[in-house]
């Protein structure tokens, strides 16, 4: 027990409070701050301008983990149904890890940009008379997140088919529930605490992402974890990169209380 | 009408010819039988013996081979039909009740697909309950999880008899319970058999399970049916070897006939003993014949007494068994084989017995007490 209270003390608890205090202190122009304290960077997060990018990452979030769930849990019911290329099926989804977060979002914008492979597929077949435009929009942004999280969705969701017991899929179907009733009854319910796993897997990363957005969106989809990497680097107001940072943190530890909520609620059942 | 006391009621379940391969493996091979309405039937054989696969094949889980039979319900071939398209209800082995869901969403669960009003729904589901001995104030809204086995088998059954299924299929179920539970569930599975005029198809490995609650029992082996019939024909006439040593215990001696004369076939046994057995047909001067004789048919007597008519092999008692209501004494035959007989304990400490181990005894047994058996 020590050594797990002294490493979360050392790596999170002080580290923590160092940044809880800055979000508190007058910015120094060269970065750091200056002592004393000071409210002004908490009252600056409810400018409009920054609401309205809390929004934005908050919704493209939401949207990115619904688009994820929709992909992933077919993905996971054909996995969970394949036999014995499981574990080959398994392993292709596992391996995108084997390479860089970096590389396979640099890899997007070869499949995204006006030279690149989509565009040319299109303007093959003639679908489209000039290039479309897919980078450095939400959509590529959106089409980052989710490719890159889906692994995430599909495991939980996977995990939770495969505890499934196959004879109340028989007993539903002796008693009447047959294709998507029987879904909707019966698997669905029984698979949500992997989709609520998966989902939150999916959309905390996405809240905190930062790459996806830089690279993918151009400037013009700035994201929170791109308002907070700016404040540390180029923007050099490290109080108020503190305080945005405890901003987004709220935002996970509410996404966290539900789910646990969710699951007492399961326990109790 | 056609004179109808001319034609006997078809049976509710029919399987004609009915196999099902799994890759190389033929797991039912070329089963038939035929359950009357309302029945007690059930399937009993050891684990891989196809009685769940033949199961499975009636509720509709899996079908026969393209060309491995027809099962008929009610008269109508259902080869093809999916389970709910099938007059049967299940019980499944470990019940598979819904987790997520109360006993009484459980129990509604198939009259809901069945688009049953609401009102009507809430009275049966209640019904249902107390037919099975569960207090619907108590247990409606609890989760599975919140009961105990007996509970969770009760509402399992409950969940089924809702539907009122013609036939009812019940996949070892009460397997999971402890002694005393599965004695009472015993009685009262027979009891709503009977009640509610349900067929019931059960199937167990428990030979003691079968022979209590069946109306008539298939047992079952590698695939096939090695017999069907009533729990007392099963038991006092096994056909095979198997179906003798499966249910209940049985002292097996075999043995090349000598002669066939007047009904009774004399054979010569290992050891050089001869005995007499009712002649089956295809018995002749040369034939290898093996009985069957179950322990409680024997009698022990001392060797040099009077011999009788009936058969009498020699041995020396090897050892004495305590079982409570009877006592078993294993007695090592001249050929070195070993019987079992089982004598009725009329108390041992009031009434000491007058066999000791390592006395000389003949086994004996009454010539029609023998069951021949098939190859």
């Amino acid at each position: 027990m020590l050594p797990a209270a002294l490493w979360l003390a050392c790596f999170f608890a002080i580290p923590l409070a160092i940044m809880a205090s800055y979000a508190l202190r007058p910015r120094h122009i060269l970065g750091g701050v200056y002592p004393g304290w000071t409210t002004a960077s908490i009252a600056r997060l409810f400018e409009p301008l920054y609401l309205e990018i809390l929004q934005r990452t908050v919704i493209l979030s939401l949207v990115a983990t619904f688009l994820a769930l929709t992909v992933s849990y077919p993905m996971a019911l054909v996995i969970a149904r394949a036999g014995r290329w499981r574990t080959v099926l398994l392993f292709l989804v596992v391996l995108p890890f084997w390479t860089s977060f970096l590389v396979r979002t640099y890899a997007t914008i070869f499949l995204l940009r006006d030279t690149g492979l989509v565009n040319q597929f299109l303007l093959a077949l003639g679908l489209v008379q000039e290039p479309v435009q897919l980078l450095y929009t939400p959509g590529a942004v959106l089409f980052g997140l989710v490719t890159g999280y889906v692994p995430f969705m599909v495991l939980p969701i996977y995990g939770s088919l495969e505890k499934l017991d196959p004879a109340l899929l028989e007993a539903a179907e002796v008693l009447g529930a047959r294709g998507w009733r029987r879904f909707w009854r019966v698997t669905w319910p029984l698979t949500l605490p992997g989709v609520l796993a998966g989902s939150l897997l999916v959309f905390i990363p996405s809240l905190g992402s930062f790459l996806t957005s830089d690279l993918l969106g151009g400037a013009k989809v700035m994201l929170i974890g791109n308002l907070i990497q700016n404040q540390f680097t180029s923007a050099r107001n490290w109080p108020f990169g503190s305080a945005l940072s405890f901003l987004l943190m709220g935002f996970v530890l509410i996404g966290m209380l539900l789910r646990a909520l969710g699951a007492r609620r399961e326990e109790s059942r | 009408m056609v004179a109808s006391h001319f034609v006997t009621a078809p049976p509710i379940l029919a399987l004609e010819q009915v196999s099902r391969r799994f890759g190389d493996a033929t797991a039912v091979n070329r089963v038939s039988f035929e359950v009357a309405r309302g029945e007690f039937f059930s399937l009993l054989g050891p684990s891989g013996s196809g009685k769940t696969t033949t199961l499975r094949l009636i509720a509709g889980f899996d079908d026969p081979e393209p060309d491995g039979g027809t099962i008929r319900m009610l008269g109508e071939v259902v080869n093809g039909r999916r389970p709910y398209q099938r007059p049967v209800g299940m019980v499944f082995q470990n019940y598979a009740l819904f987790p997520h869901l109360r006993v009484a969403d459980n129990i509604a669960f198939g009259l809901e697909e069945r688009r049953v009003p609401r009102a009507e729904i809430a009275q049966r589901v209640d019904r249902a309950l107390r037919l099975v001995r569960l207090d619907p104030g108590t247990y409606a809204r609890r989760r599975p999880a919140e009961l105990s086995g007996g509970q969770r088998q009760r509402v399992a059954l409950a969940r089924a008899l809702v539907l009122e299924p013609p036939i009812l299929l019940l996949d070892e179920p009460l397997g999971a319970l402890d002694l005393q539970l599965r004695k009472e569930m015993q009685r009262e599975l027979k009891q709503l058999n009977r009640t509610l005029g349900i067929t019931f198809i059960l199937v167990t490995h428990d030979q003691e399970e079968a022979l209590v609650m069946s109306d008539r029992i298939a047992v079952m082996h590698e695939g096939r049916v090695a017999q069907v019939g009533t729990p007392a024909a099963i038991y006092e006439t096994p056909r095979t070897a198997f179906v003798a040593d499966f249910i209940g215990e049985a002292n097996f001696f075999s043995g090349t006939v000598r002669d066939v004369v007047g009904g009774m076939a004399t054979v010569v046994g290992g050891g050089e003993a001869t005995w007499r057995v009712p002649a089956a047909s295809p018995m002749r001067a040369g034939s290898t014949v093996r009985i069957a004789v179950r322990p409680e048919w024997h009698e022990l007597r001392r060797p040099g007494g009077e011999m009788g008519s009936g058969n009498a092999l020699p041995g020396i008692i090897a050892e004495i068994i305590f079982l409570g209501e009877t006592l078993h004494v294993l007695v090592t035959l001249t050929d070195g084989t070993m019987a079992r007989v089982a004598l009725r304990n009329e108390g041992v400490l009031t009434n000491p017995l007058v066999w000791h181990t390592g006395d000389p005894v003949l086994v004996c047994w009454a010539q029609q007490d023998a069951q021949v058996l098939e190859e």
